[in-house]
């Protein structure tokens, strides 16, 4: 058996075939992605400027207006950037660093795994809500510690995942044969599990989004989240709930909806990846 | 000793730990709040002598350790202080609040587990049909939905457009049960949603599994059927890892019920949380915390006991 990645050899990044659902959360993303970029360009407003009466119906504003009048198209665009800036932002910090942490227990084994294991448990033993909450409290709700947070919150699940995915790696024999040739930690790491693992590592990541998304919409929604006159899409449900005693419900449902729509999107693309079994070893591994 | 008893004190002993652990970082995390207590307290105006004396009473002079001490052994004995506030007891503020969360979960968990069960075994029976497909799509779009968006949803369709629940509950009326169901209707069904994919899911993946054993063929072989086999053979060996399915849900739920809460404005100990978290009100930030992480280390440690007590193959090898 060889390596599947030698040092220098090119990896090959194999992606299931592509169907139908799994082309549309591509699609969706991408939508919602290249909307929260182009916000100033396509917000025919500034975000929080007062343009009309409150709860407007759409016409005069494509959309209608919030509840203090501002434009509700301009607001969704750019609470787009909140929101993906929180959940990509944060996602992808507490993947690397759980990832790194995972890989490390798995490859050495030992007093480190038992720690990782213990440290894993207790930290995901909090109702993960509550913990967040409380962290907000007693630090507040700026940007860099609310992505700090959800980064946090997390890691125990990457750690957890990213370790059970390497400890079906590191029995290999091309892992066996590298530390024979006297590999340090870091390039067994980086060279031999870390390209047998992408997809498995991929699909957890796609799920970490999701779970970024429902997080950071939560905690906004509570108030203890994005602070105003920014808003992400979960403020501006909050901004807008009483929307729903007046009967008018657009400025309301859109934010909520987008939140759906992206969440829903995102396990489309992590089924499509996660379509085949046996994610941990390649094809001419098994 | 056995090794299901082992098994289950391990656990035990480690959700203790847990709790442990939950006391130290809910102490902690109150302990950095921006803002001293004292001056939370009097408001900005208050001369240094007045915060001096309001820390003395308090006893925030004292070491840390022994402030803790004394927080957690008041915590163990009910004694849980004062709201900053309101100056209300805390166990009193608490209680009617817990009550009213508790309602809304038991009505929540009696519609939802028997409605999931049966859907379950109809997919499992149903297997690849096209009940089963659809449902299991619906549940991917309920898994990665927030709750406070179904709940905005249910608003929208039931409360607004069809006026034919309330849509926020102030007040819930616990004299009349009818209407009491009436008032909690649309926060019952939000919960619902969101345990239903997961419980759905479960039952139907156990349910199969049971039905591709060899006893369960055996059985077809013998003339049973296939109801028969789901009902007789099949059900009773999925009673475990849905009961745990079921645990790990009421546990998903307490955290996520203090924002379903928000949406209806209704007084339970989530929204109670949020509220004291605004007000800055410390004692009932860390009382509801505790409450929240106590109930979910429980429902986790429950969890795990009842897939190990429940597994009629652990129970048999110990």
């Amino acid at each position: 058996m060889t390596s599947a990645a030698r040092e220098g050899e090119q990896v090959t990044i194999m992606l299931p075939r592509i169907n139908i659902m799994g082309a549309l959360g591509v699609a969706v993303v991408g939508l919602i992605v290249l909307a929260a970029v182009l916000a100033p360009a396509l917000a025919p407003y500034a975000p929080a400027k007062i343009v009309g009466t409150p709860f407007e119906a759409p016409g005069r504003f494509l959309l209608g207006t919030d509840v203090v009048g501002r434009d509700l198209l301009s607001r969704l665009l750019y609470g787009a950037q909140f929101t993906l800036l929180v959940t990509f932002a944060a996602t992808t910090i507490g993947f690397v660093l759980g990832t790194a942490w995972g890989f490390a227990a798995a490859e050495l084994g030992g007093i480190l795994d038992d720690i990782t294991d213990f440290t894993v448990n207790i930290l995901l033993s909090f109702p993960p809500l509550m913990l967040g909450l409380l962290i907000v409290a007693a630090l507040s709700s700026s940007l860099t510690v609310l992505i700090a947070i959800i980064a946090f919150i997390q890691l125990p699940r990457v750690v957890r995942v990213a370790r059970s995915i390497a400890q079906t790696i590191t029995a290999l024999q091309f892992v066996e044969a590298a530390r024979a040739r006297g590999h340090g930690l870091v390039a067994i790491l980086v060279a031999e599990i870390l390209p047998n693992s992408w997809r498995a590592l991929g699909v957890e990541y796609g799920l970490r989004l999701t779970y970024s998304t429902l997080f950071i919409s939560a905690l906004s929604f509570l108030g203890l989240g994005i602070q105003p006159p920014d808003a992400d899409w979960g403020l501006l449900v909050r901004e807008n709930l009483a929307s729903l005693q007046e009967d008018v419900y657009l400025p309301a449902l859109l934010p909520a909806v987008a939140i759906g729509i992206f969440g829903i999107a995102l396990n489309l693309i992590v089924d499509w990846l996660s379509d085949e079994e046996s994610l941990a070893i390649p094809e001419d591994l098994r | 000793m056995s090794n299901l008893s082992h098994v289950v004190l391990r656990r035990a002993f480690f959700g203790v730990l847990t709790l442990f652990a939950t006391s130290l970082l809910v102490f902690a995390a109150t302990e950095i709040l921006p803002g001293d207590v004292a001056t939370a307290i009097l408001g900005q105006t208050a001369t240094p002598e007045m915060i001096a004396a309001i820390r003395e009473r308090l006893g925030l002079e004292l070491p840390l350790a022994q402030r803790y001490i004394q927080w957690l052994g008041g915590f163990v004995t009910g004694h849980m202080g004062n709201s900053l506030a309101t100056g209300a007891d805390v166990a009193t503020v608490i209680a009617p609040r817990l009550w009213n969360t508790l309602g809304l979960a038991v009505y929540a968990a009696v519609v939802a587990i028997p409605l999931s069960v049966c859907l379950g075994v109809l997919c499992a029976a149903w297997h690849r049909s096209a009940f089963d497909r659809m449902l299991s799509s619906v549940s991917v779009f309920l898994v990665s939905v927030p709750e406070f968006v179904i709940a905005v949803i249910l608003v929208v369709i039931l409360a607004v457009e069809l006026k034919l629940f309330p849509s926020v509950v102030v007040r819930p009326n616990w004299q009349n049960p009818l209407s009491f169901m009436w008032q909690l209707f649309l926060p019952m069904m939000t919960i619902v949603f969101t345990m239903l994919a997961h419980l759905i899911r479960m039952t139907r993946a156990t349910l199969l599994e049971v039905l591709a054993s060899p006893y369960a063929e055996m059985a077809l072989l013998k003339g049973a059927s296939k109801w028969r086999i789901l009902f007789r053979h099949a059900l009773p060996n999925a009673v475990g890892p849905v009961l745990s399915v079921i645990a790990l849900n009421i546990g998903y739920l307490i955290s996520g019920v203090a924002v379903i809460e928000v949406v209806f404005s209704y007084p339970g100990l989530g929204k109670l949380m949020v509220d004291s978290i605004f007000y800055r009100d410390l004692p009932l930030i860390q009382a509801t915390a505790m409450i929240f992480c106590a109930a979910y280390v429980l429902c986790n440690t429950l969890a795990d006991v009842s897939a190990v007590v429940l597994n009629p193959r652990i129970g048999r090898a110990a």
